[in-house]
């Protein structure tokens, strides 16, 4: 029953996406010295689609999102953020032009990266404010909003080392979401919390998904990525494996991804 | 001891009391945005400004203060053509020296708590639209100066002791009365009373870094 509405759902989008994708990745190629870190990866992500990446550890998949959202260099390849192309091997592209483009994306880290200097609503607005995006006062509110939906609206004035690193962690998510992104990368949001503070976590990645934000989460929590995802990009030596809904790739007899699911299920 | 002469000490070595502070603060607020800058240029992406700036800390650290000290007093007016311009009084030699000085200190104690900084925070700022110089002023500074703030205690404190050297270029500080005391008198005491000052001088500094320290604190 669920797996009928889940497909179903994901074929309608397909069929009414084609001009609808937010992220185009076409043969990017990513080393580090030798090591061919991706190795000709191409997807689409389309809008409101939430993606999980998931893979053997060291295949790329934190590279992949960090490349996208310019961290790294590509080496060669095409990455388009909506209609708008941001990295190419064959054109010139100038940094000050794509700049807009780069901050429709959020990015939640594993180690949150609050600034430790700063409270929590100044965490919120700093950034705002700093790219003039809104007045103060603009900014304060729409802080105290996004507080509201992550549940700390009583944590306004902590210092980020007075939180919990799932408190931590929505906050980021709070942070990233006052830029108003089109798209939110997540690399790995749950790896550095116990696993009792995971679950606050996820509930408010689950929230996101279901307003239909488009997200690319890489993530070791099989079970939520199974639930949350519209579609899962398996990634193994620095290519992509499969990519297709959770439904079909837990059913798929591939011996790599059946190798890879039967490791984290033990 | 006699108080009444302990107090005509304490009188006599207090004439001194506003130089000492005057070049401890005249210092302390030049050389430390100075040290700033010098901490950028080492960082630079110009080799230019790191070797220039590199120079700068190999010259002021590798040489003693106290020769420095001499060299802008009386070194400078024997430069070839321009030293004539540069005939500095007691004072202003004494300032230039120290603040030279603990600039080049102060610029090795930031470029230690600026590597410090996680690379995360660059990289939170970037992706949060932050410019690079945007980035140095608004999240890296503030929190290296935070991580720079105990060993900054460190060098303000031994910044109080060190204003002693001037003495030796007969600036009127604090130490220059008491040695005047003791040759007239011929009695040690006065270097009693002056260690007193300067003991007060350091505890109140030490206060001061250890609020800071806590208001601070993330």
């Amino acid at each position: 029953m669920r797996v009928l509405t889940a497909n179903g759902k994901t074929k309608e989008r397909q069929s009414a996406a084609l001009s609808n994708v937010m992220i185009q990745v076409r043969d990017l190629k990513k080393a580090f010295g030798d090591n061919k870190v991706l190795d000709g990866v191409s997807f689409d992500v389309f809008k409101g689609e939430t993606v999980s990446v998931i893979g053997p550890s060291g295949t790329g998949k934190s590279t992949l999102l960090r490349t996208i959202i310019g961290l790294e260099k590509a080496d060669a390849g095409e990455i388009r953020i909506g209609d708008e192309l941001i990295y190419s091997n064959q054109t010139e592209i100038r940094e000050k032009d794509v700049h807009s483009a780069y901050l429709k994306m959020g990015m939640v880290f594993q180690n949150f990266n609050l600034f430790p200097h700063m409270n929590v609503m100044k965490n919120l607005i700093s950034p705002v404010l700093n790219r003039k995006l809104m007045t103060r006062q603009q900014a304060e509110e729409k802080a105290c909003e996004l507080l509201a939906r992550v549940g700390l609206s009583e944590k306004k004035t902590a210092k980020p080392s007075e939180l919990s690193g799932g408190e931590k962690q929505r906050v980021a998510i709070a942070r990233a979401l006052m830029m108003n992104p089109d798209v939110i990368l997540f690399d790995e949001p749950t790896s550095s919390l116990d696993p009792e503070l995971t679950g606050e976590v996820l509930r408010v990645i689950r929230d996101l998904a279901e307003q239909k934000m488009t997200m690319m989460i890489v993530t070791h929590e099989m079970g939520f990525a199974r639930e949350v995802s519209d579609r899962m990009l398996f990634m193994a030596d620095g290519l992509v494996q499969a990519y297709t809904t959770p439904q079909e790739l837990f059913a798929s007899d591939n011996p790599r991804i059946q190798s890879f699911l039967g490791t984290i299920s033990q | 001891m006699d108080p009444s002469y302990i107090l005509t000490l304490s009188k006599a070595i207090s004439d001194g009391l506003g130089v000492t502070c005057g070049l401890f603060a005249i210092t302390l607020a030049a050389s430390l945005p100075l040290g700033l800058l010098i901490s950028f240029m080492r960082v630079s992406r110009f080799s230019a400004l790191r070797a220039i700036s590199g120079f700068y800390v190999w010259l002021l650290r590798g040489t003693p203060l106290m020769l420095q000290l001499f060299f802008f007093y009386f070194g400078l007016p024997f430069l070839p053509f321009i030293g004539q311009y540069l005939i500095l009084d007691r004072f202003p030699a004494a300032c230039v020296a120290f603040i030279l000085n603990y600039a080049a200190y102060f610029a090795e104690i930031f470029r230690g708590g600026t590597l410090s900084i996680d690379k995360g925070q660059y990289e939170a700022a970037r992706v949060l639209g932050y410019s690079n110089f945007e980035t140095k002023m608004k999240i890296v500074v503030p929190q290296m100066l935070r991580v720079c703030l105990p060993p900054v205690s460190n060098e303000a404190i031994t910044l109080v002791k060190d204003t002693a050297l001037v003495t030796a270029i007969g600036v009127m500080d604090m130490l220059y009365f008491a040695q005047k005391a003791v040759n007239r008198d011929v009695n040690p005491t006065a270097f009693l009373v002056v260690a007193v000052f300067y003991l007060v001088m350091t505890f109140i500094v030490t206060k001061v870094f250890r609020y800071l320290e806590k208001k601070c604190a993330f």
